[in-house]
């Protein structure tokens, strides 16, 4: 294809990530607007309790993670990246559509939030999968900077859409459901006709491969498998942003007003670090980047450990939370594609996002057990030796990781 | 490529435009708090904003009971308290200036918890005289879900969810806090700050939710539900002392009948994933022998005595108004049937003045505002 070449590389970003990073940009305007009034509209319009929901949202999440490799398979199988992602966002643009028509029905409200959080476990594989195709491989880093870049300003962007159009329509949620709806088909309008699907080679005879042989040769190779275990055993010794949120609280006495802004300033330093992160990662070293984010988390438990907090402590832990992100998310996808090889990308980011995932969920339930039982102070130190040790392990292990040669694919 | 740069742009008009009108249609549609009246700037006093006598001297039953709740209609006045003479509850009267999530009022003063909607939404409780008229606010750190007075009206019990945030979601945690009402201060910031002890040892766990207090009559004590490791127990605390005590469990939001020997709550029924429902029982604290009441459906509320027979609480109006909530009424011993007491109103209670000051409520000044058109 003639376009490959002007698409692969020019001036500081390839055009087809800043298209892919404008269309996460919409979606997440979309999904935030609806979270953010999702609890009031429960809570406080339909009466309904909040354990009603949160039970169910981490069994979504599960579901949400397991649905990424199925996409991630189908994806690769059909060298397919477009197609694939396009049904995960077009799933979602439905769930909103749904939202507006099924009224207070519990059972279908709770469906159609499952159909989103499928939605998002499809595409997002495919979605970096892309990213990582349309950039030459010496800056992936930067390309998936530049991306969360975007996606993180669109969720910050959208509880603020979202109490725009409840403050011009007190109480009108179904206004929220269809600016929601509208922002998304933007979104998949972006995906649909901006987006290249990537397609530089002719099918090979292997990419028909059977779902298990595909898993099978991915989880082969030793490099790759060795950032999927370093990745996840990273995850279970990381305590979830709300429970971070919930230890600021109770150690800095942050007045319930000025709660909402631990959100936002996070999702500020995220966005505002994610391309000088992934740019270093490039640079430095993808691995040593990735390390430093977890030595970031270190320096967070430190902080919280040390008793009572300043102003100047919380917003030091919200900067290295948000720091902490930017150094991680985008650097992985890089790390992981930069050692995968074509024929089975899709699958690979998504095993390495699904094991990041499931490993968090399982460290979230751990640590709230821990703080149960002994206390928060005795749960972050149990987390935080728990992550030098592994970070060490991580260290030594990634330390051997090198690009993945086409040998070893095979 | 131009072809598709005029697609995608009329997509995003069809898009923008489509959704700035709905936003403005329902802007205008008479949705809650936009038609709330607000005193017209620059012209002549309008009658909605002219404080008229709620109740003069000279008209039917000042001296009787009221009934205070949350007018929950779907046009201006959602949100807005109401006031009806207990005797005629279907000719409720409106004070525009409070806007309640909850509304609880005792021996001439009352507490109104409202939910003030923004980019960052914030909760307070409100705290007014007997002439509505507000007297201080103190923050809440959640969405308001319980209030309750003591009797004599010296103390006030808010129970809040500290819910999670569009971020992360947190799963669910209660705070319940008490307000002296004499101060206007908080007195307990957090009920899990007491020492709790059961059958006389005592009890610790660090995922303790306190919530629905109820208060005795004449005493600073109170009985309440204490959640933890996925019980539901009804427990009796001092306020002083700062202790709880568990006496019995599978007890939820306890509303103690006004002769204070009997307990109505909500007892929950399964639905671990599915849907939770509650079912409301009465507990005779004597022989601590409970019956389910009469009203089968599932009730998530903290229940009201509308006197020592009868049991107030809030159902959901339908699937076609789900938002509109109605109070119902049912016999306390278990027998009768439900019945439709006043639609559109959510967290009514029943003010019966203070009998040790010998006098009934004091209405004084209301801010009065035309009777509401009936639900859709």
């Amino acid at each position: 294809m003639a376009a490959a070449s002007r698409l692969r590389y020019r001036g500081a970003a390839p055009r087809n990530v800043l298209v892919l990073g404008l269309t996460s940009f919409f979606t997440d305007i979309s999904s935030e607007a609806l979270t953010a009034v999702l609890p009031l509209y429960f809570v406080l319009e339909l009466r309904m309790t909040p354990l009603q929901f949160g039970l169910l949202d981490g069994l979504y999440q599960g579901a949400s993670a397991l649905v990424r490799v199925a996409g991630g398979l189908v994806a690769d199988a059909r060298r397919g990246y477009k197609p694939v992602a396009f049904v995960g966002y077009a799933l979602s643009a439905i769930c909103k559509l749904g939202l507006l028509l099924v009224g207070s029905v519990w059972a279908a409200i709770a469906a159609l939030l499952m159909i989103d959080r499928l939605g998002k476990g499809i595409r997002t594989a495919p979605r970096d999968a892309l990213i990582a195709q349309s950039s030459e491989p010496s800056r992936l880093g930067a390309a998936f900077g530049l991306h969360r870049t975007m996606d993180t300003a669109g969720a910050a962007l959208g509880p603020i859409v979202a109490f725009a159009v409840l403050a011009a329509a007190p109480g009108a949620y179904d206004a929220v459901f269809v600016v929601s709806l509208a922002v998304a088909l933007v979104g998949l309008a972006v995906f649909g006709l901006f987006v290249e699907n990537r397609r530089d080679r002719p099918e090979r005879a292997g990419s028909g491969a059977s779902a298990r042989a595909r898993l099978t040769a991915v989880l082969a190779s030793r490099r790759f498998l060795t950032l999927v275990v370093a990745g996840g055993l990273l995850g279970l010794v990381t305590a979830s942003d709300a429970l971070i949120y919930l230890l600021l609280q109770g150690r800095g006495a942050v007045p319930p007003t000025l709660f909402p802004l631990l959100f936002v300033g996070t999702a500020t330093v995220y966005l505002i670090l994610a391309l000088p992160a992934g740019r270093l990662a490039d640079r430095w070293g993808r691995h040593r980047v990735f390390l430093a984010g977890q030595g970031l988390v270190l320096c967070l438990y430190g902080l919280l450990i040390a008793a009572d907090l300043s102003a100047a402590g919380i917003v030091a832990c919200v900067a290295l939370l948000g720091a902490y992100y930017a150094a991680t998310d985008g650097v992985l996808a890089a790390l992981a594609a930069s050692i995968l090889p074509e024929d089975h990308l899709t699958t690979g980011l998504a095993i390495v996002g699904t094991t990041t995932a499931l490993s968090r969920l399982l460290a979230s339930s751990l640590f709230g057990a821990l703080w149960s039982w002994r206390g928060p102070t005795e749960a972050l130190v149990v987390f935080g030796l728990g992550l030098l040790c592994t970070a060490v392990l991580a260290a030594v292990l990634l330390r051997v990781a090198r690009p993945w040669t086409p040998a070893t694919a095979a | 490529m131009s072809r598709r740069a005029l697609l995608f742009a009329v997509i995003v008009a069809f898009c923008l435009g489509g959704a700035g009108a709905y936003v403005r249609y329902a802007a205008q549609r008479g949705s809650p708090a936009a038609l709330v009246p607000q005193p017209s700037p620059g012209s002549r006093q309008t009658p909605v904003s002219d404080p008229t006598p709620f109740l003069s001297p000279g008209e039917s039953s000042p001296a009787g009971p009221l009934l205070v709740f949350r007018h929950t209609s779907l046009d201006q006045h959602n949100g807005v308290l109401g006031i009806a003479p207990l005797s005629d509850p279907a000719a409720p009267r409106f004070v525009a200036r409070l806007r309640c999530e909850r509304v609880h009022m005792a021996a001439g003063r009352g507490v109104c918890l409202t939910a003030d909607r923004g980019v960052f939404t914030t909760y307070g409780a409100v705290l007014f005289d007997q002439t509505f008229n507000p007297v201080a606010e103190l923050p809440l750190v959640g969405a308001p879900s319980r209030l309750q007075l003591a009797p004599d009206g010296t103390l006030a019990a808010t129970t809040v969810f500290v819910t999670g945030h569009s971020y992360a979601t947190v799963g669910f945690s209660t705070r319940t806090s008490i307000i002296d009402l004499d101060t206007r201060q908080w007195l307990v910031e957090d009920l899990e700050t007491f020492t709790v002890r059961r059958q006389n040892q005592p009890m610790h766990a660090a995922d303790f939710n306190f919530w629905g207090v109820t208060f005795m009559p004449g005493a600073r004590r109170f009985y309440a539900t204490l959640g933890t490791g996925g019980e539901t127990l009804l427990v009796t605390g001092d306020v002083d002392a700062r202790t709880v005590e568990v006496i019995e469990d599978s007890v939820e939001c306890p509303s103690l009948s006004p002769d204070g020997r009997r307990v109505a709550f909500k007892h929950r029924d399964g639905g671990l994933i599915g849907p939770i429902t509650w079912r409301l029982w009465v507990l005779n604290l004597d022989s601590r022998r409970r019956h389910p009441l009469a009203e089968t459906r599932s009730v998530d509320d903290q229940v009201q005595w509308l006197d020592d027979e009868q049991v107030l609480y809030a159902l959901p109006g339908g699937a076609e108004r789900p938002a509109v909530m109605d109070q119902w009424v049912v016999p306390a011993d278990g027998g009768g049937e439900p019945r439709l007491f006043l639609p559109q109103a959510y967290s009514a209670a029943v003010v019966r003045g203070d009998p040790d000051r010998g006098s009934a409520v004091s209405l004084g000044q209301g801010t009065e505002v035309p009777k509401p058109k009936p639900a859709r």
